[in-house]
């Protein structure tokens, strides 16, 4: 009974793995449309909060200088960003650059992160970004509220985004009052 | 490094232009206005974040931050500050390590896996700590699952499961050595080196050694568990023209490792106290294939092939063990998110024994195939997460295993979660428990035994069944303020057809040569137990540059309960300049006659230039010595006193 059993077993193991196989290289390739469409609006989103944000003076050593927008390693279809290559912030050019998870963000003016290792590496990331005078967008859930400064949140099949003021504020951005109109505030608000 | 991120950016962003048409109809969302943007439409598609207060159980992570600040120079060690965990040093290289309770040498629920490599032994259901090592700086995380993980993980993931994950080959890029000496460490090196492999990827190799002194025996006696390792590896991960990646690892290790025991015989003196040097060697090769068949449509297969042996006096051993595993992962929908898969193992050992030690047969396989299937269902729109999945499993000691789990997590607000979790899971017998003939331990002869010795003898058993856990779990998370946050876990465990022993009749027999009566102890599944308790932990960051860990981890079972604190600080001084401690307190282990203790460890480190750091490591600072536990008394060792320490390390990247 057990024999017959185990025979069966790995014969079924031997062919799932081929039909895995077979499957796999049947379907590969099928992007998703919706989803490449999706990162281009996040991106699009990133591209004007950074056109309502005025920072802090030091972080640009001359009017020109570009616009660094930074994207987490596989945080967001590289495809998707190549739509930013020619676009300006004012007079300055945007340039985007991939940083690794942990690695310094301190050159970056944007940062567009999705998934965070931990709890502590993400308030690891916010404390850098506090320091640095880094503005960080991420579409984690929660993102805003749990202190970063701009958070991407899927409502209705429709993207808005939550602002958390404070952190902003400590970390010198200006946001303009037209685009805090249109977003949620979260956290505690000083007047 | 900058120039070759964008190289990379620039070659996955052709790849993926190459393989999707029909992008390029799409507007230039860039030019629409915010109040545009917030009326399109948009599918479900955010990466799900594998946050650790998004899963529905017990989980703590380590990071390679939190590892190195603690001044963990090995596994087990940075294992000790997580809670829940029962972790306990035996001698320089062997530790007794579980999850929620039944800690001992060779514990047996707890599953542990290096990149999915499962590092599980068969022997005794245990893991050979002294052998699980690399270089700490390359491991990314260890996540710590406390409680059952059958469904995923399989057999043996009774009381928690371990991960350690280590660094992309991309996040290890360039020199790194560190040399270090100390009152417990005589010597200890490593270095590793990462590289390109033209477009294709990363590698890295490594090599690391390491030379322990001995430590005194609890009566007061020279130990003998000095101990000297040497490991190299190397890891290489790759993306190929068509997206797929590919992940290859190996490595080798060769250890001798000291050990003093009580060696029994059946003419005068009986006992003996011998010490040996065993001799410990092993290399695993291990590959992964993965390929995004679409966003969140993932398949992988992974397998590897391992070789371990060790031989002293006693017992030696040679194993080889084969693993082939597939996963493939899928939304369904937008609410279905499916992960299923197929695995087998195969294992086969070589066991040479003696009078101590015996295994009939001397050499056996053992082997499993498996099938798993999960679903995750988002609810009320992703406020509710149910999970429900099973493993299947048939493995050649057993027979066919189910391992069922039902999980819920409810997100009440964006700083407020709960979740509850039941599941069945089952640890089948290992093959000492099997096979075992062990006589650890002659009693001399008297007057009351016939002028005969008598041995006490453990003997393994084919009729065993696996052990049955049912357990139902709770927990509570909640993040008060962006500063301060709780995770609360709760458990009640049903233990049942635990194995256990039963004294039969005892005889008399010449076997061996001399006349000598034999009481046998023979392995049963009679044991149960039902244990119950929880962990609380808390983070609090005050300023930007301190943070703080705390947690509480209660366990009671029908005659012993433990109690363990957890404190940690990690300060940064200076931009340069960093002083953190761990401070722990383990209430009294009744059954093993260990005292409660607590302890304190302290680490300063100083980065004069950024890729040099300096640093120096005080562990067990509030006492001289102490015995932290004691040796199985099957395998008869002397258990050694851990004693306070200091180390420094010269680390260096570039």
């Amino acid at each position: 009974m057990a024999g017959t059993l185990l025979r069966t077993c790995h014969g079924i193991a031997v062919m799932c793995l081929v039909l895995l196989v077979g499957f796999g290289s049947a379907t590969a390739h099928s992007r998703s449309t919706d989803d490449f469409k999706t990162a281009a609006i996040k991106v699009a989103f990133v591209y004007n909060f950074a056109k309502f944000t005025t920072w802090p003076p030091d972080r640009f050593r001359s009017p020109s200088e570009p616009m660094r927008f930074c994207v987490q390693r596989g945080d967001l279809d590289p495809e998707a960003l190549r739509a930013l290559e020619q676009k300006q912030v004012g007079d300055r050019l945007v340039r985007i650059e991939t940083v690794d998870p942990g690695a310094a963000i301190g050159t970056c003016h944007i940062l567009f992160a999705s998934a965070f290792q931990s709890e502590p590496s993400l308030r690891a990331l916010l404390v850098a970004a506090t320091l640095n005078g880094v503005l960080v967008v991420s579409d984690m859930p929660g993102f805003a509220v749990l202190g970063g400064h701009i958070g991407l949140v899927e409502d209705s099949n429709r993207l808005r985004f939550q602002v958390n003021l404070e952190a902003a504020l400590k970390t010198g951005l200006k946001l303009s009052s037209k685009f805090l109109q249109l977003a949620e505030i979260v956290g505690p608000v000083t007047q | 490094m900058v120039r070759h991120s964008r190289a990379v950016v620039v070659v996955v962003g052709s790849i993926a232009a190459s393989t999707s048409v029909g992008h390029a109809a799409l507007p230039d969302y860039a030019d629409l206005s915010l109040e545009q943007l917030m009326k399109i439409e948009v599918t479900s598609a955010a990466k799900r974040p594998e946050s650790i207060l998004n899963t529905p159980a017990a989980v703590f992570v380590l990071t390679n931050e939190d590892i190195r600040r603690m001044g963990a120079r090995s596994v087990p060690e940075a294992l000790r500050m997580v809670p829940g965990l029962n972790v306990a040093q035996i001698t320089a290289s062997t530790w007794a390590i579980s999850a929620r309770g039944f800690n001992g040498r060779f514990a047996n629920k707890l599953l542990v896996l290096v990149d999915g490599r499962t590092v599980y032994t068969p022997l005794f259901s245990g893991v050979y700590w002294d052998r699980q090592d690399t270089v700490l700086e390359d491991i990314e995380r260890i996540e710590v699952i406390r409680g059952p993980g059958a469904a995923l993980w399989g057999a043996n993931a009774v009381n928690g499961v371990i991960n350690i994950i280590t660094k992309n080959a991309r996040d290890t890029q360039g020199g790194y050595a560190q040399a270090g000496a100390g009152s417990d460490d005589q010597a200890r090196g490593e270095v590793r080196y990462g590289g390109t492999l033209g477009e294709y990827g990363h590698y890295r190799v490594f090599g690391k050694t390491f030379t322990e002194g001995n430590r005194p025996e609890a009566s007061g006696a020279d130990g003998a568990d000095d101990w000297r390792s040497g490991r190299a590896g190397f890891r290489a991960d790759l993306t190929d023209k068509s997206g797929d990646t590919w992940h290859f690892q190996g490595g080798s290790f060769a250890s001798v490792v000291g050990d003093a025991y009580s060696s029994p015989s059946l003419s005068a003196p009986y006992n003996q106290r011998l010490a040996t040097d065993s001799d410990a060697s092993g290399s695993y090769l291990l590959g992964s294939w993965g390929r995004d068949l679409a966003a969140s449509n993932r398949l992988e297969v992974r397998a590897f092939y391992q070789q371990e042996s060790f031989s002293d006096p006693r017992i030696s051993e040679d194993r080889s063990t084969v693993d082939v595993e597939a996963s493939h992962r899928f939304l369904i929908g937008d609410r279905h998110n499916f992960v299923w898969g197929v695995g087998g193992r195969y294992s086969q050992d070589d066991i040479q024994d003696g009078f101590q030690f015996g295994f009939e047969p001397d050499s056996d396989e053992q082997y499993l195939v498996n099938a798993f299937a999960q679903d995750t269902i988002a609810l009320w729109d992703g406020a509710v997460e149910l999970t429900l999945g099973t493993k299947l499993e048939y493995n050649n000691y057993t027979g066919v295993e189910v391992q069922p789990n039902a999980r819920a997590l409810w997100h009440i607000d964006e700083r407020n979660s709960v979740w509850t979790a039941a599941s069945r899971a089952v640890r089948t017998p290992s093959r000492a428990e099997n096979d075992i003939t062990a006589s650890p331990l002659v009693i001399p002869p008297s007057a009351a035994t016939g002028g005969l010795p008598t041995v006490v003898q453990y003997n393994g058993r084919r009729t065993l069944v696996s052990e049955e856990l049912l357990a139902l779990e709770a927990g509570y998370r909640w993040q008060t303020s962006d500063y301060l946050s709780f995770d609360l876990a709760t458990f009640y465990n049903f233990y049942d057809r635990l194995v256990s022993a039963s004294t039969g009749t005892s005889y008399v027999t010449t076997t061996n040569g001399t006349p000598h009566i034999v009481v046998p102890l023979n392995t049963n599944n009679n044991g149960e137990a039902d244990v119950y308790g929880f962990e609380l932990v808390g983070n609090w960051q005050p300023r930007n540059d301190l943070r703080l860990q705390g947690w509480y981890a209660f366990a009671k079972s029908d005659d012993d309960s433990q109690n363990q604190v957890g404190l940690r600080s990690l300060y940064n001084v200076t931009p340069t300049v960093t002083l953190d401690a761990t401070a722990r307190y383990v209430s009294e282990i009744e059954s093993a006659d260990i005292d409660a203790y607590a302890e304190l460890g302290v680490r300063l480190a100083w980065r004069p230039v950024p890729n040099v750091e300096l640093a120096i490591v005080g562990q067990n600072v509030l006492h001289d010595e102490r015995l932290e536990f004691n040796s199985d008394p099957l395998a008869g060792s002397q258990a050694t006193k851990v004693e306070r320490s200091i180390f420094g390390s010269v680390s260096l990247k570039f």
